[in-house]
């Protein structure tokens, strides 16, 4: 530890103690590695002196993943190289700090697309994208960033270096499954594992074109209908439609994007869908286009209001609206977190087909409950919404908290998850006990313990 | 009330320009071709013009490249009426001269009230085209305006507010005019789906021009050759204790830089 510094400054710490979810952490210091050889060299002393390690990448959690229980914030930061683009075989390998949207127009400038696209790619970094699993609109075709890790180098709590690569062959019988992809086990393991120093992800084909739209419903359960029919459709063996993305903003959420939308958004509007479809050169634009109106002639929507973005500047407005809610909702949630209250976001997703049931029953609760109805808006396409809920004190969140115990307790019995894309951090933690029976969850605590014996690796998240 | 606005085709802001093997061409590979997004304002404006006056057409007027018609398609699909097209390959270098001359040519044909035009070209920069066809066609111009405050059709004259430096100049115009525009409040519209499906069976009326004609006009100026802006220089980070660093930067601001 001759070399690295070791930032005890308590102006500087300070700014290090919560993350984007207002968790409040403490920590003795923060420590910047510049090379795998740092960060053997800061776990090892670490492990000996059993203090305990947050690795953090640039702290966008909104569960308290990254906001620390004590000990040592390790701020991969300093470590942000793509160190390889390989455009024969399709992979990039880069260290963990660097933005995530920095490395994916790196590889895109090159000609080459990564799929993930969390709603905080310009917020987060590359490595706390696959310690999280992250996953964004994009999911919808292309599915969450577990898919596309294909190695990764990782230091163990004891100094070990790992390297763990995805099995390319089709066939084992060897071992436990999720021991079988040992790539699987680090991604999404909120760095309870290991410290991950280098990541391979996969790489694709950039898409040729791809155009934005909005469909407008005049209700909420209309916008629901239209979800469900887009997964019918595509099943088929042609599909009419194959959007890439399917969104969702209730009537709360085009409030939010109304006075900044350059848009318009029709007065009877309750619900709205916000879709990317991507199409080849070979295929004109109005011909996709004339698919989409056929298949919104199925449905309730307000197709005639229907808006396109077909030129690059609509296309990231529509993106920036998207992303416009859950950042309206932060601030608002800010404003009352010294009364106890703040914001509560829900990040559970059910089988589509469920997603009527599900929305029902959360309404029905919150209306018994009394408390302000939630904003709900994202991934809709994988029955993913998110529920915000803005508690003005703590006598408001402890109810709104309840309503949403129930909520995720329905979720799980339909067969969907607690933590679709956040992940559990410290925030979810009384969540876990709804989703998995106590011995896999004893046996997930056994597997931590056998990897990290001292427990020293970011304690308080997940258990 | 007519209106007519004049429109071109530009790379995109993102584009990342290379020039070509001819050094006063630029290689058009992975170049994205939008809508000059001046033109975009002008576009916005008029067809706000033509729903508060409830009357008249929005005409949109181009010459370049085949290529061109995308750009076309797209106003069409925000809602403009019809299109011209002056449409020639030969014409992708052009200079502002000859295709105001060309255009101003065709425009002596139609009736019209209100000329409108982005206030300049985001690839070359160049805000000569618009002014070039009013002293053609001796039409009254206000450049760089924001917004309309007024229009009168009864007195055939519409009030305009237009950035000065520090200030906004209130100008009313007597019509026939041209107006180049800045972008102002009004954001452009987005097309709806019926809309671009509209478009596409809108009329685009194609204008051909011979290799003569355009000779005879005979252009004012020659683009020679492009160069790219010198790359920025290498930044220079100094390494070391903190306190190297800074005395490293106060020494290179003083004795390298001479700022300080």
């Amino acid at each position: 530890m001759a070399n690295i510094e070791l930032i005890t400054d308590k102006d500087i710490l300070k700014g290090y103690f919560s993350d984007a979810s207002n968790y409040p952490g403490h920590a003795e210091a923060l420590i910047r590695p510049k090379s795998l050889q740092d960060v053997i060299e800061i776990v090892k002393e670490a492990n000996s002196k059993k203090i305990p390690i947050t690795t953090i990448g640039n702290r966008s959690s909104l569960t308290g993943s990254a906001s620390p229980e004590g000990g040592w914030i390790l701020d991969t930061s300093q470590m942000a190289k793509i160190t390889e683009i390989n455009h024969k075989e399709k992979f990039a390998v880069s260290e963990p700090g660097i933005m995530l949207s920095d490395f994916k127009k790196t590889v895109f400038d090159e000609g080459l697309f990564y799929a993930p696209d969390p709603t905080s790619e310009k917020e987060c970094f590359f490595g706390g994208s696959i310690a999280t699993n992250a996953s964004g609109s994009r999911t919808f075709k292309y599915g969450s960033t577990r898919k596309y890790v294909r190695a990764l180098e990782v230091v163990l709590s004891t100094g070990k270096v790992l390297n763990v690569r995805r099995p390319q062959i089709e066939k084992n019988t060897f071992g436990y499954l999720p021991f079988q992809n040992m790539v699987d086990i680090f991604v999404g393991s909120e760095g309870t594992l290991g410290v991950i120093t280098k990541a391979e992800v996969g790489l694709i084909e950039k898409p040729e074109n791809f155009f934005g739209g909005m469909v407008f419903f005049g209700s909420l359960n209309d916008a629901l209908d239209f979800v469900v029919a887009v997964r019918e459709e595509l099943k088929k063996v042609t599909p009419l439609i194959m959007p890439r993305a399917v969104e969702l903003f209730d009537h709360h959420g085009l409030s939010i994007i109304k006075n900044d939308s350059s848009f318009k958004i029709p007065e009877s509007s309750k619900a709205a869908i916000f879709f990317e479809q991507e199409y080849d050169s070979n295929v004109s634009f109005e011909n996709i286009l004339d698919q989409w109106l056929s298949f919104m002639g199925k449905s309730r929507s307000l197709s005639d209001d229907t808006v396109i973005a077909g030129n690059i500047k609509q296309q990231e407005e529509l993106r920036r609206l998207r992303h416009m809610v859950p950042s309206h909702l932060f601030e608002e949630g800010a404003r009352f977190v010294n009364d106890g209250g703040g914001k509560v976001s829900t990040d559970w997703s059910v089988p589509v087909n469920k997603i009527h049931e599900i929305i029902n029953y959360a309404h029905n609760l919150a209306l018994e409950a009394k408390i302000e109805e939630p904003v709900i808006y994202g991934h809709i396409g994988n029955g993913h919404p998110h529920y915000n809920f803005i508690a003005k004190n703590s006598s408001e969140k402890k109810q709104i908290l309840d309503v949403v115990h129930k909520t995720c307790k329905k979720v799980v019995s339909l067969g969907g998850t607690i933590a679709a894309e956040h992940g559990i951090g410290k925030i979810k933690k009384d969540f876990v006990k709804y989703q998995y029976p106590e011995p896999i969850i004893d046996a997930m605590k056994a597997l931590k313990m056998s990897l990290d014996p001292s427990g020293i690796m970011a304690p308080g998240n997940i258990f | 009330m007519n209106i007519v606005v004049i429109i071109r085709q530009t790379p995109d802001t993102e584009a990342k320009v290379k020039i070509g093997s001819d050094p006063n061409k630029i290689d058009p590979s992975g170049i994205t071709w939008i809508l000059n997004p001046y033109d975009e304002f002008a576009i916005e404006k008029a067809l706000k013009i033509k729903e508060i006056v409830n009357a008249g057409e929005v005409i949109l007027f181009a010459c370049g490249p085949g290529r061109t018609e995308e750009a076309i398609r797209q106003g069409l699909a925000m809602g403009a009426d019809r299109a011209i097209f002056i449409k020639d390959d030969s014409l992708e270098y052009a200079d502002p001269y000859t295709i105001s001359k060309l255009i101003a040519g065709e425009l002596k044909k139609l009736q019209f009230d209100l000329v409108l035009s982005g206030k300049k070209l985001i690839d070359i920069e160049s805000s000569q085209i618009p002014i070039f066809i009013a002293e053609e066609l001796n039409l009254t111009h206000v450049s760089f305006v924001m917004k309309f405050n007024e229009i009168d059709t009864a007195n055939k004259k519409v009030v305009c507010d237009r950035e000065a430096e520090g200030s906004h100049e209130i100008i009313e115009v007597q019509l026939p005019a041209l107006i180049t525009c800045d972008r102002g409040e009004d954001l452009p519209r987005y097309a709806s789906i019926t809309g671009i499906m509209k478009a596409k069976k809108k009329e685009i009326k194609e204008v051909m021009v011979s290799k003569e004609e355009i000779e005879k006009i005979g252009q004012r100026t020659e683009i020679t050759s492009f160069d790219l802006p010198p790359g920025r220089k290498e930044a220079k980070i100094f390494e070391g204790e903190i306190q190297d660093k800074v005395s490293g930067l106060l020494k290179a601001l003083r004795e390298e830089a001479k700022v300080i």
